[in-house]
């Protein structure tokens, strides 16, 4: 190709240059809590991968079983039992660990006043404070509860085993929406008791009961858990999004009066 | 912003601060001061400075009356591009780099001047995460973030508690220099008055909460007179001073002298040396008597001070 042919403006790539770059408020977020993220990152990688390998290796007993080789191997369901659970404890790990981070040190450090002394508002702060790391969240768990979905629906006889709580939290949209839940109740519970040190216990706990609290809901699994499942999934995807709507709203009002 | 074109660039009205269950850290303080002052604000430790800055800030509500910036009321988010704040505590991340919190100064402030900051940084290693400073960078540092950002209010708590003279010298320099070419208005919180002294064209002084002195440093002075005289030995300086029509901020007796700052009423008794009292001289006067009536000229906005001058004296 000749060096004298035409480029779109723009098109041209400095070396070096080609990373996106963060700014503003968002940098600033991302660069605080790097390390959480990173760490959820390499954990949703690892997860989704192995379900993904775990898909092929249940893909290829079904073969197996369906041309009548070895009727009496048993279902390689081990490792699909050990990544639903660990989904079903990312609510937990995302309010304990991760969302009473994102304001206790912002108090405890006085850095507080640091940003608040900046020429962005207190109220953009706040939301970009919660909006990043729920972004994060989402792109990291999303993934891994799609994953679990598929491996899931691969045989219906599965479905009709593991029919049960900490599968419904762990799988489709409900599995996200239930680790938004867990990063905002971390948020409010470090904002609110930032000077005891007890925000991740209190956030384990509230979890730990708002799951609690969701098995009450109207419309059991039952044997008809493919017609209910669904509708369950959205109802409760539905619940968590208020929640969380409830949840920021509290934080944003904190930060907005809070003197510092 | 837009500024109101009062010319006062911080104003208290009846201010007053409580916090939960305690006692009232501030109360009934009324005082206006001109944009482009270089303003000492004095007072014992526990007098209530770092409040009334952190509630110009907005970084405090007040409990009663109110608070303005340039027309406005503190913590108004129109106001904060106007406004750059070194708190006590330096509050600085301490995981991040000195380079980090220069981003965040350019990320977070569209007026960020690089050159502004550069100036107070000087040699500090650009990748040491701030948490390994110590004091005395922090609060470079600090200063650089507050400079950077080009404020027309600039309020420094205790800003020259952890540097060494020579830093003091610098760091005096570089706020001085940014007052003279931007007629910045600068706020200065201490409880040493000497190392404000030649800085400032203005003081406010709190104790217990309750502003004694607020005006211009030479309306101040020029409204008290340091007298002196002899005395019997036995008799007390209160004795001494009985009956006056003057209003005595305070006396002290040392040997056969008996000295005291006055406000002067009327002529002098003839037995009595007046001479004209340091800025130092009644703002000591004012801490040793919590009793003695406070003083607060009345700022004229128009009356703008000449940083330039002030600068030159360095």
């Amino acid at each position: 190709m000749s060096s004298l042919a035409p480029t779109a403006p723009g098109a041209e790539r400095v070396p070096g240059r080609t990373r996106p770059r963060l700014h503003g408020l968002t940098w600033l977020v991302w660069r605080q809590h790097r390390a959480s993220f990173r760490f959820w990152t390499i954990c949703a990688l690892l997860l989704t991968g192995y379900l993904v390998y775990l898909h092929t290796t249940y893909a290829s007993y079904l073969s197996a079983q369906a041309a009548g080789f070895d009727p009496d191997s048993v279902a390689p369901d081990a490792g699909f039992s050990v990544a639903a659970f660990l989904l079903s404890i990312a609510p937990l790990l995302a309010g304990a660990s991760f969302g009473t981070q994102l304001f206790e040190r912002e108090f405890s450090d006085g850095t507080f006043a640091l940003v608040c002394t900046q020429s962005v508002s207190r109220v953009a702060w706040v939301r970009t404070k919660l909006l990043v790391p729920a972004l994060m969240i989402v792109l990291c768990v999303a993934p891994c509860a799609a994953a679990l979905t598929w491996d899931y629906s691969l045989d219906p006889h599965r479905q009709q085993i593991f029919l049960g709580r900490e599968i419904f939290e762990a799988i489709g949209p409900a599995a996200v929406a239930l680790s938004l839940v867990g990063l905002l109740v971390g948020a409010a519970a470090g904002l609110t008791l930032w000077r005891t040190g007890a925000a991740p216990v209190l956030a384990f706990l509230v979890v730990l009961a708002f799951k609690l609290c969701l098995w009450a809901l109207p419309g059991q699994l039952n044997q008809e858990a493919d017609s209910s499942m669904q509708t369950l999934q959205w109802t409760t995807t539905g619940i968590c999004v208020v929640v969380c709507a409830g949840l920021a709203a509290y934080c944003q009002r904190l930060i907005v009066r809070r003197p510092s | 912003m837009t500024h109101d074109d009062s010319g006062i660039a911080l104003a208290a009205y009846g201010l007053g601060k409580r916090y939960r269950r305690g006692p009232a850290v501030l109360s009934e303080c009324t005082f206006r001061l001109p944009a482009g002052r270089i303003c000492a604000l004095v007072g014992p430790n526990g007098a209530g400075k770092s409040t009334l800055l952190a509630l110009a800030a907005g970084l405090l509500a007040p409990s009663e009356g109110a608070i303005e910036v340039f027309g406005s009321a503190a913590g108004d988010p129109r106001t904060l591009p106007s406004i750059g704040l070194v708190a006590q505590e330096r509050a600085l991340y301490p995981y991040l780099s000195v380079e980090e919190h220069l981003r965040i100064g350019r990320e977070l402030n569209p007026g960020w001047n690089e050159r502004a900051a550069e100036r107070l940084i000087g040699g500090l290693p650009r990748t040491w995460p701030a948490g390994t400073l110590s004091p005395g960078q922090r609060t470079r540092l600090a200063l650089a973030l507050a400079l950077g950002k080009r404020p027309d209010l600039l309020l420094l708590d205790e800003p020259m508690a952890d540097l060494d003279p020579l830093a003091r010298h610098e760091v005096a320099g570089a706020i001085m220099a940014d007052a003279a070419e931007r007629g910045t208005t600068v706020v200065i919180s201490s409880h040493i008055l000497a190392e404000l002294e030649p800085l400032c064209d203005h003081l406010i002084m709190i104790d217990g909460g309750r502003l004694r002195l607020a005006g211009g440093t030479e309306e101040l002075i020029a409204s008290h007179d340091l007298i002196t005289s002899a005395r019997d030995e036995d008799e007390a300086p209160a004795v001494v001073l009985e009956g006056w029509s003057h209003t005595v901020v305070g006396a002290r007796a040392a040997g056969r002298t008996v000295t005291a700052l006055i406000r002067p009423g009327s002529n002098l008794p003839q037995d009595w040396i007046a001479s004209t009292p340091t800025l130092e001289d009644v703002v000591l006067g004012y801490m040793r008597n919590p009793l003695a009536p406070p003083l607060l000229i009345e700022a004229q906005s128009d009356a703008v001070a000449d940083p330039i001058r002030k600068a030159a004296a360095l």
